[in-house]
């Protein structure tokens, strides 16, 4: 308000016009469009502007008639008037909406009938206006901000996801690494007997071959022989041979973890590709096996001649782990089944994950796509999983679907058009400058 | 020695080439029994002698901890240790509170440490099973002895921090619970949990709690380990070979599956209590914490099941002079 205020020395109602048309060409008014007249007391009786006093002037005889008279026979008896206690906001409305074009007048500014002082239209347009650019700057502040968050968050998300599946692939390392470690030490034992059986064997080789060597020598040296082959024996050299046997299997089921691994991550690969989804479903299994370990029965019944589509395979990677972690997470007995399904339907390609879990109710089942809903206890869950897989599968101009039932199961349903236009290309794109807009 | 005369191991895992593994490199010292399945470990230690057990954690059908807390109802004195792949928190927690376990070990296993671990576990199972034979001519187990009686009078927290000990100690015949824990909530915690008539002491520094270790007759110390200055791990080792009977339970809210492998490994602790606490389950805790305490004196060879090894200079760390020297006279430097 102060900003806007001018303190203009208003006119007494007893002045008389002569002297008001004096007044305004003094260098004391030469801003004011318009003239407070107020009172003995004070209070505002009305305004006299520059303009009419201009537009009487130029009516012929009006100074003979009037120049006598006081100002109050001709001034504005309602002329703007705002209060001192007034707000911009407000005082810019009432201006606005009762203002009269072209600008010829000043408002008043009263305090309850008191006059307190005058101020000019354009001054509080000016205000309003450089207000209105520092909002703006401002949303556009917390738009950048949100849009830094919610990266932000996704990031976390996929972390915490990353976090699992890699505490998951490394313990299901573990498991063959415990045996294939064991084994060999003890094939190293194992092969260390054997090679002191052999010095033996080339020691008595040579003392037979020379036939200088007395025959207590010989006798010793066979005797030695005997006693690694007591303690060899064949039931320890078959047992290496399973040992190495078990150690390729373990081996061979490491490499498979590993290239499950890399083919879900698919970072050898570009973004986008023509996918066969039966691929990312297998791969998101090995990836999930140690969730599926507590007895979970997988049932895949996959369609012939499933065409392949054009999408982001990590991204459906993210939201098949995400649904098969959440079906595993809800099977809470032993007879776990989850059911993975496979079909065409029209021109969309269909997966349906099935699991026999505890189900939801419906108000869960509402809400289940909401960021940062979560029926996970705190720490379990970022609440964002299935809120990103939505996204995903929205990108890829597709659409996911659940249905559920408390203590029977849940099934979702994911459909991916064939003819995916540029849609994950897109995708793809966005997250990329999103990172860089976060990692300047 | 004879295949009759050698201690029986029990395997359990779902996988069998680390049942294959196992079994090689153990079968020179001991008869090897091998199981994939958990229901069918504990039928085999319902029906025969088996000095110890050795299972994987995760298996379809029924977790490790279920099955070695079954096979402790049937049969206490088959030693039992864990041997898992996973990092898995409640399971860990599992298997001190519910399946007293002897160790916890993890896989990838390092062959010298089984070795040595069965080995000590067999000689374990072997006192434990004398001790039921002499001890018990009839068929009163090891785990049917009666609890202590309590004194009706309601235990009270006892602060020993500004008065000196001779003053005020208790004339109780009942070993008392000593609370470690610099969080006021805590004591109050413990108290409202313990048993009726159970003396109370409350210490908020290692120099408090030794104090009144030397000076009262403590039979469980309920403990904090969250202070990251100090190793607690080594501290509760110390405590532990000082005091052989003491019983130690870990009330904290630092949750972490490593410092608890060790806690169990090395310390030796027999409850583990994550804050905050549930307070039925706590003073079920602490009551079996003071039965087994009772146990523990009335039967020195048990202890042996809990026996820690004797810990190094290193545990100095976390004491001050005062009691450094004091604890010097038991641990030889």
């Amino acid at each position: 308000m102060q900003q806007i205020l001018h303190r203009t020395p208003p006119l007494l109602a007893s002045v008389k016009l002569d002297e008001v048309i004096e007044q305004l060409s003094s260098t004391k008014y030469k801003l004011q469009l318009s003239l407070p007249i107020v009172d003995e007391e004070g209070k505002l009786l009305g305004a006299i502007s520059r303009h009419q006093l201009l537009e009487m002037l130029a009516k012929r005889y009006w100074r003979e008639l009037y120049s006598r008279q006081p100002v109050t026979v001709v001034m504005n008896n309602r002329p703007l008037t705002v209060s001192v206690h007034d707000s911009l906001d407000q005082i810019s409305d009432y201006l606005l909406k009762n203002m009269r074009l072209p600008l010829t007048e000043d408002f008043m500014v009263v305090d309850g009938e008191y006059y307190v002082g005058t101020g000019q239209i354009m001054d509080v347009l000016r205000v309003m206006q450089n207000r209105q650019i520092r909002q703006n700057a401002e949303i556009r502040k917390a738009y950048v901000q949100l849009r830094q968050s919610q990266a932000q968050l996704i990031q976390s998300e996929k972390m915490a996801a990353l976090g699992q599946l890699v505490a998951g692939v490394a313990h299901e390392i573990n498991t063959p690494l415990g045996y294939i470690k064991n084994n060999v030490e003890m094939s190293r034992d194992i092969f260390a007997q054997i090679r002191e059986a052999l010095v033996a064997y080339q020691a008595l080789h040579n003392a037979l071959i020379n036939g200088q060597t007395d025959e207590p020598v010989i006798q010793t040296l066979i005797e030695e022989l005997t006693e690694f082959a007591q303690e060899l024996g064949t039931e320890e050299l078959e047992d290496l041979a399973t040992l190495f046997d078990d150690t390729l299997f373990g081996i061979n089921q490491i490499s498979e973890l590993v290239m499950s691994l890399k083919n879900f991550s698919r970072l050898d690969r570009a973004a986008t590709e023509n996918v066969d989804l039966h691929e990312n479903i297998e791969s998101t299994l090995t990836i999930a096996r140690n969730m599926l370990k507590k007895g979970i029965q997988v049932e895949k019944h996959y369609a012939d001649n499933l065409p392949k589509i054009r999408c982001a395979p990590s991204q459906i990677n993210q939201v098949l782990l995400n649904i098969i972690t959440n079906a595993c997470q809800a099977i809470e007995h032993d007879r776990g089944r989850i059911q993975i399904k496979t079909y065409l339907h029209q021109n969309d390609v269909c997966i349906s994950i099935q699991d026999n879990g505890k189900g939801m109710d419906a108000a869960t089942q509402a809400r289940i796509f909401d960021p940062f809903f979560t029926t996970k206890q705190v720490g379990e869950g970022t609440g964002l999983g299935l809120a990103i897989s939505c996204q995903i599968i929205k990108q890829h101009g597709g659409r996911i679907r659940l249905a559920s039932k408390p203590g029977v199961g849940t099934r979702f349903e994911i459909r991916l058009p064939i003819n995916v236009k540029e849609a994950a290309t897109t995708v793809a794109a966005t997250q990329d400058r999103q990172l860089e807009e976060n990692n300047p | 020695m004879t295949e009759t005369n050698k201690p029986t191991i029990l395997l359990v895992d779902d996988e069998e080439r680390i049942l294959r593994s196992l079994k090689l490199l153990l079968r020179h010292e001991y008869n090897i029994k091998t199981t994939t399945d958990g229901r069918e470990a504990i039928d085999i230690c319902s029906q025969q002698k088996i000095d110890v057990v050795i299972s994987d954690q995760r298996m379809p059908i029924m977790s490790g901890v279920e099955v070695l807390k079954r096979i402790k109802e049937r049969s206490p004195s088959t030693i039992r240790i864990l041997l898992t792949g996973y990092a898995d928190l409640a399971a860990a927690i599992g298997s001190v509170n519910e399946g007293e376990i002897y160790r916890f070990l993890q896989k990838p296993w390092n062959s010298d440490e089984i070795r040595s671990v069965v080995a000590s576990a067999v000689e374990v199972s072997k006192q434990m099973s004398d001790l039921a034979n002499t001890a018990t001519p009839s068929t009163l187990k090891v785990r049917d002895i009666v609890a202590p009686p309590v004194n009706p009078e309601k235990g009270k927290i006892q602060d020993l921090v500004t008065t000196t000990s001779s003053h005020m100690r208790t004339h109780s015949t009942q070993p008392g619970i000593l609370v470690l824990d610099t969080d006021p909530i805590s004591h109050n915690v413990v108290a409202a949990a313990a048993p009726d008539g159970i003396p109370l002491y409350s210490a908020h520094s290692l120099d408090e709690a030794v104090n009144i270790l030397e000076n009262e007759d403590i039979g469980v110390i309920v403990i904090e380990v969250m202070d990251g200055d100090n190793d607690y791990s080594n501290i509760i080792r110390t405590l532990k070979h000082i005091h052989p009977n003491l019983v130690t339970v870990v009330h904290t809210s630092f949750k972490d599956h490593q410092l608890l492998i060790k806690l169990i490994n090395q310390g030796q602790i027999f409850r583990f209590h994550p804050k905050p606490s549930n307070p039925k389950l706590l003073s079920k805790n602490l009551e079996s914490s003071l039965h087994y305490h009772h146990k523990l004196k009335t039967q020195p060879a048990l202890a042996a099941r809990h026996k820690v090894e004797k810990p190094t200079n290193e545990v100095f760390k976390g004491f001050s002079d005062r009691v450094r020297s004091y604890l010097r006279k038991f641990v030889s430097v």
